[in-house]
């Protein structure tokens, strides 16, 4: 009896020990003019620990549907495995490929919510398009890390429950030339980290209709 | 009465069926729609068209696509001259590769009939075309095409075959503003109308349309066009946009060398549903 007691007493103990041990990020990011830069992808990788394992492939899911001839959402983060569902959402046909490197496929797909879906095992970049709607563009970022979050419209996003060490913080939106990259340290407890990135102009294509103009 | 009947029926199918519909409304002006070199008839005129298109995978390279388009115009001074075509429209895309950058090339076939509110002006006609399209950047796309229109109306000064090859070129300066701009060159049948009290008709009889008048009569002429387009667009939203269009022609008779000059300004509003 005197045995469990203690054996209770040293694991509450321990417990509290991980919980105070734990660290969270706070990143907040900003263009050249000072503007929140919203929708940036920003993900932890230990430099000093083994990554935890990566889960089953399959076991965790992800949505990116096509509706009124847009992807939506327009970026996503997904851990590496992740199978990501394409449904359609519209009437009309879409084809939605990508000719990434870690990712190829194609799926033509009916509308009236006809789905298919795509495990995607390796991680980076993969752009999706449709290939009958050039406007319509989607970026799935594949991260190896469970630590992975994206700003909110304020540039805003915490990352949290990380052991304390060294790690590589690293952060991608289509309007940055490359990922940005940079070594940080996290203490015990909450750590804040304010990035100013130099984002390009965003041109995508346009969507919007050209009246045919009258004439010979 | 019937035409617009006609058109609106149509816009109400065309909104209803799954696809991709679009609007298009505007006004226009034409400083020779009599295609005179003697006595130019300017006017104006409004303009509605719906156009339906739905398109089919057929596997990696190849595309299908069925459409319909309806369309009308009404003349402010001479509404001898009002049409509303009405026709059913299949083509076929390459693509070559995936992606926006990949080009294509598309041929369409289009045959309807063309409602004219002069009666015997009305036709049946079928247009070809073959268009080859490459998008260089975000901003900058391509095109070269080549078409042949023919039109068999009831009487044969109507009665058209018209090729024209282009060239145009779409710059997007931001997500709102595009400029396009095209040259066009074709041999073939263009409708003019002239008096009979001019010199080279003194003495023959002619049928006489009464869209310009009472002694007005319209001829055919072989010709070679050349024709200009501008048009500056804004984007209203991702689903509209308004523009602003100018067309210039110059179209020499084959025979007397006769020249004919025609300025199409227009305004255009478009929605996609």
């Amino acid at each position: 009896m005197r045995f469990n007691l203690f054996l209770v007493v040293v694991c509450a103990i321990s417990s509290a020990v991980s919980i105070a041990a734990a660290s969270s990020i706070q990143v907040t990011a900003q263009d050249q003019n000072a503007k929140p830069v919203s929708t940036l992808v920003v993900w932890l990788t230990p430099l000093e620990a083994p990554l935890p394992a990566l889960p089953a492939p399959g076991s965790l899911t992800a949505v990116v549907e096509q509706k009124d001839e847009e992807f939506n959402p327009y970026i996503i983060a997904v851990r590496t495995g992740t199978e990501v569902k394409f449904p359609n959402l519209d009437d009309v046909q879409h084809h939605v490929y990508s000719l990434s490197r870690p990712s190829k496929f194609d799926i033509p797909l009916h509308g009236g919510n006809t789905a298919e879906s795509i495990v995607l095992d390796q991680a980076g970049l993969v752009p999706v398009g449709c290939n009958i709607h050039d406007w319509m563009l989607s970026y799935v970022v594949v991260i190896d890390s469970p630590w992975f979050s994206l700003t909110d419209d304020a540039g805003r996003t915490t990352l949290a429950d990380l052991p304390p060490g060294r790690y590589k913080l690293e952060a991608w939106t289509p309007r940055l030339r490359k990922t940005h990259e940079q070594d940080v340290t996290l203490t015990a407890g909450e750590n804040a980290l304010g990035l100013e990135l130099r984002l390009r102009p965003d041109r995508r294509i346009r969507r919007a209709p050209t009246p045919g103009g009258k004439g010979y | 009465m019937l035409r617009l009947a006609l058109f609106l029926i149509s816009t109400l199918l065309v909104i209803a069926t799954p696809g991709s519909p679009t609007l298009t409304v505007g006004v226009l002006s034409d400083n020779n729609t009599s295609n005179s070199i003697r006595e130019q008839k300017d006017d104006s005129a409004a303009t509605a068209e719906v156009n339906f298109s739905s398109l089919r995978v057929i596997n990696r390279d190849w595309q299908g696509n069925l459409g319909f388009n309806a369309s009308t115009s009404h003349w402010e001074k001479f509404s001898g001259l009002d049409l509303s075509p009405v026709s059913v429209r299949a083509g076929l895309r390459r693509k070559f590769g995936f992606g926006p950058y990949a080009p294509t090339i598309d041929f369409a076939v289009e045959a309807g009939r063309r409602f004219a509110s002069t009666k015997e002006r009305t036709s049946d006609f079928i247009l070809s075309k073959l268009t080859y399209s490459q998008r260089l950047t975000p901003s900058l796309r391509w095109q070269a095409s080549a078409e042949l229109e023919r039109h068999d109306a009831r009487r044969a000064a109507f009665s058209t075959t018209r090729p024209m090859f282009r060239v145009s070129a779409d710059y997007d300066f931001n997500e709102s503003w595009r400029v396009s701009a095209s040259l066009a060159r074709g041999k073939g049948d263009l409708v003019s109308w002239c008096r009979v009290s001019f010199p080279e008709f003194a003495g023959t009889t002619q049928w006489l349309d009464g869209i310009f008048g009472g002694d007005w009569f319209p001829y055919q002429t072989v010709s070679e066009t050349t024709a200009a387009h501008l048009s500056i667009s804004r984007a209203l939203s991702a689903h509209s946009a308004i523009a602003v269009s100018a067309n210039f022609s110059k179209s020499v008779g084959q025979v007397k060398r006769h020249i004919y000059y025609n300025d199409i300004l227009s305004l255009q509003y478009i929605h996609a549903f």
